[in-house]
């Protein structure tokens, strides 16, 4: 406790030291006095054989306090009375550093949540999955034969089923997967259990687990959900359990899980064992490891093959048909991010680049300001201040004030992300996860306190040797602080700083306006049918009152007759699929040909008319009728690309129509009745498929897209149409209902969100870098004042003056706009797979990035020239 | 003894050997007052003025007397090898 009473103490301490000091001078100038000196010469002979009074005072203080932390809540004190004094300046500081703190922490969350935190499941590093999906065939020999595995599920893929009961008919995401998918995961229900083995099996009892989410928003949220028996799809279920929220196996929004993944309602009985509809996961056992397993894989393969050729899952197949490599395991975290992990780094690089753009700046304004303080930090020197103490003095304000603007940024951040989150667009894995937790908020500080550092070390560094007798004879603005005259103090360090903001923003700029080309290349693209005035929507008929052929044409048929007689409609027919979604492909031959000739085709039924609201012009032959029903020989249209692929010389030689072609395992030959026009098939920027279009009304499928044709918005037909579908069916839930323009919209959706952020962050690189140029050049235009005036007294036309200054501004630019350029080849090879139809170093980008700095620097410079080219001789002579 | 009154008396016992400002002990007889080896009281100089004085504590006493012993043998040490040299 002593410390703490020489704490209180230390008043009186300070008191009797000052007091002690006093009466040896005293004694001593007696002393002195009495030797013969007089009152002054004792003074000073007293002071000068004393020593540094203030210093040796200090020194004796500092015994009593803890040094350190003393002196650094010393200087903080001191900062913020700075601070207070220029509160334009700090609060412009803050508030930048916050924005880019803030962009940083938004974009880190983001990363950390999708890409570095590890999967919410026992022992993640474990889990893996199949690279592609496999027959229920191949499934079950992988089970009895594999022995890496603690265990191994499937699932397989989603499916739309209706729900009935109170309330409006909704449309949920289902998935069916095995049974033990929560063993092998590692996770326990929120309420009731998991499936029992049994369960898995066909014919037992059908039963189900929901979301966390749907429990709550439509079943009640209440415990007595486990047990009830909830109507989907025209089947009973019984709930057995609910999912903890931000379950999200195997993806998100998933709201009913079901047992048997092999019985996918999307595909007919028959067609299910062969078709490779499973999607395998599972938990290595721990020592294996993933070669090993792969390895196991080949063989359990090659046994497949032997015993089962032909199939469309063994690696020879999916090699030839589809180009892609042989079945192999990964890891289920990289599998969920694979097509998102290298934007997401970009992201965050370039927002980074913004950062550090911010920071030069913020030094430059710093430096700047370091330079008026030369007279402060001089005095201070001349008292005894050492340099450490001058350095740390400069750090505390940068921490300081990074600090300050690290706490903005992370408000800023949370504010961003509640942007990002409804930016579905981007269509983030695991972004129910993204939030600021605890590694968000470390690297906001981390960075927050690196940024102070690195723009409080370019003045601190240059600021912290003070040049006593330069500055104190006045002239001190006229050197630098090492005694070096220096033309402009401080300048060169600036300009260096300017310069490479201007490097970091032409990358950004570069690399953003290669996204927006790519964008305007995709866009003018002409997808081969109509997109504007078009309505979709999803229906999925209830399987247990339409459970024929029959039921469902009608169906179907009625509806669109009912549509087409709204006002404003022009026309409707229904599709299994859009365009620009996903579709099914079987292999394809003609009748007659040689059978190894089978090349994949997608596979689209349709209703007649299809055609002509899409407004995909016919080539030959006829739409489908009414009567191309379930009765009927089978019929298709197919689009030009395929007439050529086995008619090579379409449109001449011998006409398709009335050819016969076999699809998949289908036994029966397809009449061709059609020829239509290419449409791109899945994405804009991919050449289109083969494809076959096939009559609806033949093979009604469960669920199918309605397409309308409107006069004007379709979007103002929502409700119209939705009465007539509740006129006919009340009990007939519909979904996904978008306008065609939408769907195109959504398709490309990556590519817009980027181009969007990029622009974004290239904008206010630009912005900030601008100001940046301008800032220097008025500053260097001031401290040449007294120059331009002899300048001009000298008989220095006003042109002359202002090619001075111009020219200075442009030397800047063109440097920075060098080490971009350079920068950019590069960095912009990283965004290679996004662009389109555009060269990572296309020279018009470059070419036209580059003017675009240059007007910018000459427009930015010539303000301050002319100010100073124009002022009146006198003035700027007497100017210092 | 006051301040004063010690740096003279230094100067006079080193023989001007040691040649120190007179302030700069002021830091270490903070540090000794820290330590508890000196207190200080009021008193009178030679000139009759009120002044602080600095006096040795127990504890300082001790201190010293270790300090002092320890210093001694270190003195010890120096002899004994010194006079192997001059074996």
């Amino acid at each position: 406790m002593g410390w703490l009473r020489q704490l209180l103490s230390r008043r009186r301490r300070y008191d009797e030291l000052s007091k002690s000091i006093r009466e040896h001078f005293e004694e001593k100038i007696a002393d002195l006095m009495d030797r013969g000196m007089t009152r002054e010469q004792a003074q000073s002979a007293a002071r000068r054989e004393f020593g540094n009074v203030t210093l040796i005072e200090e020194r004796s203080r500092e015994v009593w306090q803890w040094p350190t932390i003393e002196s650094i809540w010393t200087d903080i004190r001191f900062a913020f009375r700075q601070f207070g004094r220029n509160r334009g300046f700090a609060v412009t500081v803050v508030l930048t550093i916050g924005l880019g703190i803030g962009l940083n922490t938004a974009m880190f969350s983001v990363v950390n949540a999708v890409l570095l935190k590890p999967l919410g499941y026992r022992s993640p590093q474990r889990l893996v999955v199949l690279s592609s999906s496999i027959t229920p065939i191949h499934f079950d020999e992988m089970v009895s034969s594999a022995k890496s595995y603690d265990a191994l599920g499937a699932y397989s893929g989603r499916e739309d089923l209706a729900l009935s009961g109170d309330g409006q008919p909704e449309v949920l995401k289902a998935v069916r997967v095995s049974g033990n998918v929560l063993d092998i995961l590692g996770v326990q229900p929120l309420l009731g259990r998991s499936f029992f083995p049994a369960e898995d099996k066909a014919g037992a009892p059908a039963v189900a687990m929901i979301s966390a989410e749907l429990w709550r928003r439509r079943l009640g949220g209440a415990p007595s959900i486990i047990g009830r028996s909830v109507t989907m799809a025209g089947v009973a279920y019984t709930i057995i359990g609910v999912l903890p929220p931000e379950f999200y196996f195997p993806s998100a929004g998933t709201d009913v899980w079901l047992t048997r993944p092999s019985e996918w309602s999307v595909l007919k009985p028959e067609s299910r064992r062969i078709s490779p509809i499973l999607h395998v996961f599972g938990r290595l056992k721990s020592g294996v490891s993933i070669s090993q397993a792969d390895a196991e894989l080949a063989l359990i393969d090659q046994q497949y093959e032997a015993a089962h050729p032909g199939m469309l899952d063994t690696d020879k197949t999916v090699a030839r048909l589809w180009n892609r490599p042989p079945l192999h395991l990964v890891l289920l975290k990289n599998q969920l991010v694979s097509g998102i992990r290298s934007k997401l780094w970009l992201l965050f690089g370039a927002v980074g680049l913004v950062l550090l753009i911010v920071c030069a700046n913020i030094a430059s304004l710093l430096l700047a300001r370091a330079t008026i303080r030369s007279r402060e930090f001089t005095v201070r020197a001349a008292i005894g201040a050492n340099r450490r103490r001058l350095i740390r003095q400069f750090f505390i304000e940068s921490s300081l004030l990074s600090m300050l603007g690290g706490a903005i940024g992370i408000a800023l951040g949370e504010a961003g992300l509640w942007f990002t989150r409804s930016m579905t667009a981007l269509d983030l894995p695991r972004s129910g996860e993204i939030r600021i937790d605890g590694s968000v908020l470390l690297f906001a500080v981390t960075l927050s306190l690196f940024t102070g550092i690195l723009f409080g070390l370019a003045p601190s560094l240059s600021a912290s040797r003070p040049n006593l007798l330069g500055v104190l004879q006045g002239g001190g603005e006229g050197v630098n602080f090492a005694g070096q005259k220096l033309a402009f103090p401080g300048l060169s360090s600036r300009s260096f700083l300017v310069a490479g903001q201007v490097a970091h923003s032409t990358i950004l700029l570069i690399g953003a306006s290669l996204l927006i080309q790519s964008l305007a290349h995709v866009y003018r693209i002409d997808p081969g049918f109509q997109t504007s005035n078009i309505l979709t929507m999803s229906l999925s008929p209830s399987p247990t009152r339409y459970d024929t052929a029959q039921k469902k044409t009608a169906f179907y048929s009625a509806l669109i007759e009912h549509i087409e007689r709204l006002p404003g409609v022009k026309s409707a027919a229904t599709a299994t699929a859009l365009p620009l979604t996903p579709y099914p492909m079987a292999q394809v031959r003609v009748t007659g040909r040689a059978a190894d000739k089978r090349p994949l085709a997608m596979i689209l039924s349709v209703t007649p008319r299809y055609f002509e609201v899409m407004n995909i012009p016919l080539k030959r032959g006829h739409e489908f009728s009414l009567h191309d029903d379930s009765e009927a020989l089978p019929v298709a249209i197919i689009n030009e690309r395929m007439a050529r692929r086995f008619w090579p010389q379409y449109p001449g030689g011998l006409d398709p129509l009335g050819q016969h072609i076999l699809i998949g395992s289908h036994p029966k030959p397809t009449e061709i009745v059609g020829i239509v026009a290419d449409t791109r098939d899945y994405k804009l920027t991919e050449e289109p498929e083969l494809g076959v279009y096939l009559s609806l009304d033949q093979q009604p499928p469960q669920s199918a897209m309605l397409v309308i044709r409107t006069e004007g918005d379709p979007l103002s037909f929502v409700n119209a149409v939705h009465q007539q579908i509740l006129k006919l069916d009340p009990n007939q839930p519909v979904s996904a209902v978008a306008s065609m323009n939408e769907v195109v919209d959504a398709s490309e959706g990556q590519l817009r969100v980027m181009m969007t952020l990029f622009g974004i962050f290239a904008a206010a690189a630009t912005i900030l870098a601008v100001i940046g140029l301008y800032g220097i050049l008025a500053y260097l235009v001031t401290r040449r004042t007294k120059e331009i005036g002899i300048r001009k007294a000298l008989g220095a036309e006003r042109g002359n003056i202002l090619a001075l200054v111009v020219g200075r501004g442009l030397r800047l630019i063109l440097s920075g706009l060098l080490l971009g350029m350079c920068g950019a080849i590069v960095l912009t090879r990283v965004l290679h797979g996004l662009l389109f139809q555009v060269s990572p170093t296309d020279l018009a980008t470059f070419v036209g990035i580059a003017f675009v700095f240059i007007s910018v620097a000459l427009v930015a410079s010539y303000f301050p020239a002319h100010r100073v080219a124009s002022v009146d001789l006198m003035q700027t002579l007497r100017s210092e | 003894m006051h301040g004063y009154a010690l740096a003279q008396r230094l100067k006079n016992v080193s023989e001007d050997y040691l040649q120190i400002e007179e302030g700069s002990f002021y830091p270490a007889l903070q540090r000794m007052l820290k330590a508890g080896w000196l207190k200080t009281e009021m008193g009178l100089s030679d000139r009759n003025r009120p002044v602080r004085i600095f006096k040795v504590t127990a504890a300082g006493r001790k201190h010293l007397e270790k300090e002092l012993a320890s210093v001694e043998k270190m003195f010890a040490g120096f002899n004994r090898v010194l006079a192997l040299a001059g074996e």
